[in-house]
């Protein structure tokens, strides 16, 4: 089991590692002046 | 590599270990005390706003039904009244419990909600309002035209804003403010910081009447308003022809 | 180890464990109601207890998330993990106080069912600023409901541990799912910068513990990693693993054989190979012990028997063996499995005069 588990771990952390910042910065961008 | 090695349910564990695993939960109780610490610095301050809740208290004053409940109350040392919006407890308004009330003077016992200048009592029920014997309804006079304005601001539910909830404005708060507007609670327009020219105001629709929209889209977030502003005695509004959300751009 | 129907064994660990993150929490929460209190005069205790445990919910499950790689790094961290679960207890306690606090404060007493109306009042999925934020607390919480309610063993063996485990990764998406609820709710309120500073820290501080861990994982199975003599060996086909003074008495050597980490233990002149993964939660049965002629997995104490790869009764755990030789120092191991709980005759081998294994 481990090598599903260990690229299920990867394929995840991937997808975090790109799309957390992203969200991040697109909220900050997005929000409204004042 | 020495020897060591931990089984979770022995008593003990071996000392090299015991020391990290100090570390740890020392390091971990200090990051409890500091990240609030830092959250809190970051935290915007409370409005200074009161909801005398649990104290209630009795007004003497003139009921106004529409377009939005009030009631006047005569103060001796001022020649206009001073207004007091009406509200419902809970998320609702006062509508009901002014019916065909309008312009009767009433002893009303209710809970004060104040922020600044502005203030609401909530009722609990019809019995909150009593007449007062051996006065005949007076006629307030009716709503008038001030003039048209162009205002930028936000457009909150009046009870939460005024002082029941902190913050009672902003994203998020506006799942609140929806569910209090469509509980028929007056919808409000508050000007934004440094836009001293009106005050707040209670919002009609274009022709001046409550609005039946939820306004869902166009609460908590700023908005500008195209509209007239209308009197009634003491009581002040804005019939909004055009409300635009993001209607202007730059720093508040 | 808890049996089926066996509640928590309580011993003094758990309670120390358990003390601590009482404490944290108590800590946590006092500083931000108490010192909210203190810094803004006009708060209300509400507005305070939601943004407290709210905050406190999202710290607690960036430390849980922290623990696997950690003890990935440093082995000294293990005791962190043992008793995870209870972290993630206490996170789900807090997100639910959060939640329940905050469907009264915003959508109770008013004319539509509170649970009904946090679901339809915000429906602009088109939009970021104004995204209905709370929907995506609802999941979480849904998330992290599910997690608690099947951390106890008793579900590890009802649902087989593929399949906890499979439910237990979802807690990633919680993790997704809390961030974009603070970056699409607060932060969109919050304009000061500390707030999606913290934050920043937070994820980057968990993406690198996952990435550091990831590549001393990697390292390390290259490290292990062997060429046998003949590029496609014969299923029969013994390989040389390693040398006998490689392993530490009682303890076992790592390999990486076919793909899969086989762990090979030494004990009493003796030699066995079995998978390194154990039946529990795959922790690494390499890093374990012989402890009274039982191996002991380092993350939470499974026993088995290094011949047999059984684990001792009442337990029904069984591991994959490998056959393996001795020859001229060398440890021979042959890669092709044996079915789970297959008897392998140790390998035994004259220990020479020094068997300390180099550090």
């Amino acid at each position: 089991m481990i090598r599903p588990l260990r690229r299920a771990h990867a394929v995840i952390m991937t997808t975090l590692a790109i799309l957390l910042p992203l969200l991040i910065a697109a909220a900050l961008v997005a929000r409204r002046a004042g | 590599m020495n020897d060591e090695f931990y089984i979770g349910y022995e008593p003990t564990m071996p000392d090299r270990m015991a020391v990290r695993v100090r570390a740890a939960a020392s390091a971990l109780i200090v990051l409890a005390a500091m990240v609030p610490a830092v959250l809190l610095f970051a935290q915007r301050r409370s409005a200074a706003a009161t909801f005398e809740f649990g104290r209630p208290r009795t007004f003497v004053g003139t009921v106004v039904e529409y377009p939005y409940p009030a009631l006047l109350v005569q103060d001796s040392s001022h020649t206009s009244p001073a207004v007091y919006w009406l509200v419902g407890g809970g998320k609702h308004g006062a509508s009901e419990i002014v019916k065909g009330r309008d312009g009767r003077m009433m002893r009303v016992s209710g809970t004060l909600i104040e922020r600044d200048e502005d203030r609401m009592i909530e009722v609990a029920s019809n019995d909150a309002l009593v007449d007062i014997e051996a006065h005949r309804p007076t006629q307030i006079e009716s709503i008038r035209s001030l003039g048209a304005v162009v205002v930028r601001g936000e457009i909150v539910d009046s009870k939460c804003h005024l002082g029941v909830m902190k913050p009672g404005e902003g994203p998020t708060h506006r799942d609140c403010a929806v569910r209090c507007l469509l509980g028929r609670i007056t919808p409000m327009f508050v000007p934004q910081a440094g836009d001293a020219q009106v005050g707040r105001l209670a919002l009609l629709d274009p022709d001046g009447r409550p609005f039946t929209d939820p306004l869902d889209t166009r609460v908590g977030r700023p908005v500008e308003i195209h509209g007239e502003l209308l009197g009634r005695g003491p009581l002040r509004f804005v019939a909004a022809r055009s409300i635009d959300v993001d209607g202007f751009h730059g720093g508040s | 180890m808890s049996t089926a129907y066996r509640a928590v064994g309580w011993n003094r660990q758990k309670r120390r464990y358990d003390a601590v993150v009482a404490a944290g929490v108590a800590v946590f929460l006092a500083m931000f109601i108490g010192g909210g209190m203190l810094i803004d005069q006009q708060a209300t205790i509400e507005t305070l207890m939601i943004r407290g445990c709210g905050a406190a919910a999202t710290l607690l499950l960036h430390v849980v998330l922290a623990i696997g790689p950690l003890c990935r790094l440093d082995r000294r961290f293990l005791p962190l993990l043992y008793n995870r679960r209870h972290l993630g207890v206490t996170t789900f306690a807090l997100a639910l106080t959060h939640g329940v606090f905050a469907l009264v404060q915003f959508h109770a007493l008013g004319d539509v069912n509170p649970l009904v109306s946090v679901l339809v009042t915000s429906r602009e999925y088109a939009s970021l600023t104004d995204f209905p934020f709370q929907q995506l607390g609802v999941v979480a919480l849904g998330i992290l409901f599910l997690m608690a309610a099947t951390s106890h063993d008793f579900w590890l063996r009802a649902l087989s541990a593929p399949v906890w485990k499979s439910v237990h990764m979802l807690v990633y998406f919680a993790y997704a799912l809390v961030i974009a609820h603070v970056a699409l709710g607060a932060l969109q309120a919050e304009r000061h910068p500390v707030l999606p500073i913290v934050l920043c820290v937070g994820v980057a501080a968990l993406l690198v513990l996952h990435l550091r861990a990831a590549s001393l994982e990697r390292g390390r199975d290259v490290e292990r990693r062997l060429q046998p003599a003949r590029i496609d060996p014969a299923p029969s086909e013994f390989v040389d693993a390693c040398g006998v003074n490689e392993i530490a008495e009682n303890r076992a050597k790592t390999v990486c054989l076919s793909g899969e980490r086989v762990a090979i233990f030494r004990y009493d002149g003796r030699i066995s190979a079995v998978s390194n993964v154990c039946r529990h939660q795959n922790g690494p049965l390499g890093e374990g012990k012989i402890v009274g002629g039982c191996i002991v997995c380092p993350w939470h104490g499974y026993e088995y028997e290094p011949a047999s790869g059984r684990a001792p009764a009442p337990f029904t755990e069984r591991l994959p063996t490998f056959s393996v030789r001795v020859a001229g120092g060398r440890v021979l191991v042959n890669p092709t499995p044996h079915p789970p709980g297959t008897y392998v005759e140790p390998a035994a081998f004259v220990a020479p005069c020094d068997t300390r294994a180099a550090s």
